[in-house]
């Protein structure tokens, strides 16, 4: 499966924040906002909607098709 | 070593050694008794297990999530793909060389290909039950 790009560490570097600010927010690991960050794993659906909500954007503002 | 690095070995950490200690208590048991003490691996089991879940209860965030359940249905589903491509080839070879009279159906054999067939059965009926 090919991984959608995204710019979830350039967003969370602009807040200030560390990966553990969105995994704990988010009830997710560490190792998985690391994995979506590295591209390595695309989100759910849920989760990316999630993701736009905890950084007040749209989910087409995080990620993109390559 | 960034700081999420640093925080990422800590979280790391914590689910090796879940796992571990689940891994450590099968080694136990099946070690335990083969050398003749079954009580003493299922003790042994038990104690693991028990520090396993120790370990996911006073863990403060979740230790798997989403991202491990992918892992975990795409690892189940090629361990079957592979299963099954091998058994489509080995039981039906057996059979043959068995009707040949090169291959006797042993104890460990039949179990084999009884519990491969079970778990294809009840693949089978939770695709089935979930697809409803």
């Amino acid at each position: 499966m090919k991984t959608v790009k995204n710019n979830l560490k350039q967003l969370r570097k602009k807040k200030d924040l560390s990966q553990k600010d969105p995994a704990e927010e988010l009830e997710v690991t560490r190792q998985t906002i690391n994995s979506i960050e590295r591209e390595r794993y695309n989100p759910s659906l849920d989760l990316a909607f999630d993701l736009a909500e905890f950084f007040d954007c749209s989910v087409e503002e995080i990620f993109e098709r390559d | 070593m960034t700081e999420d690095d640093t925080l990422l070995c800590s979280e790391s950490t914590t689910r090796k050694i879940y796992i571990g200690l689940w891994l450590l208590g099968a080694a136990a048991l099946g070690t335990a008794t083969a050398l003749g003490n079954p009580l003493i691996g299922a003790a042994a089991y038990g104690i693991s297990v028990l520090a396993a879940i120790g370990v996911w209860y006073s863990y403060p965030g979740p230790m798997f999530d989403e991202r491990d359940t992918q892992i975990h249905d795409k690892a189940s589903g090629h361990t079957l793909t592979i299963v099954g491509y091998a058994s489509a080839v080995i039981f039906p070879s057996l059979t043959a060389l068995y009707g040949l009279g090169y291959f006797e159906w042993g104890p460990m054999t039949t179990a084999v290909a009884l519990t491969v067939a079970a778990i294809y059965v009840l693949y089978g009926a939770i695709s089935f039950a979930l697809e409803a």
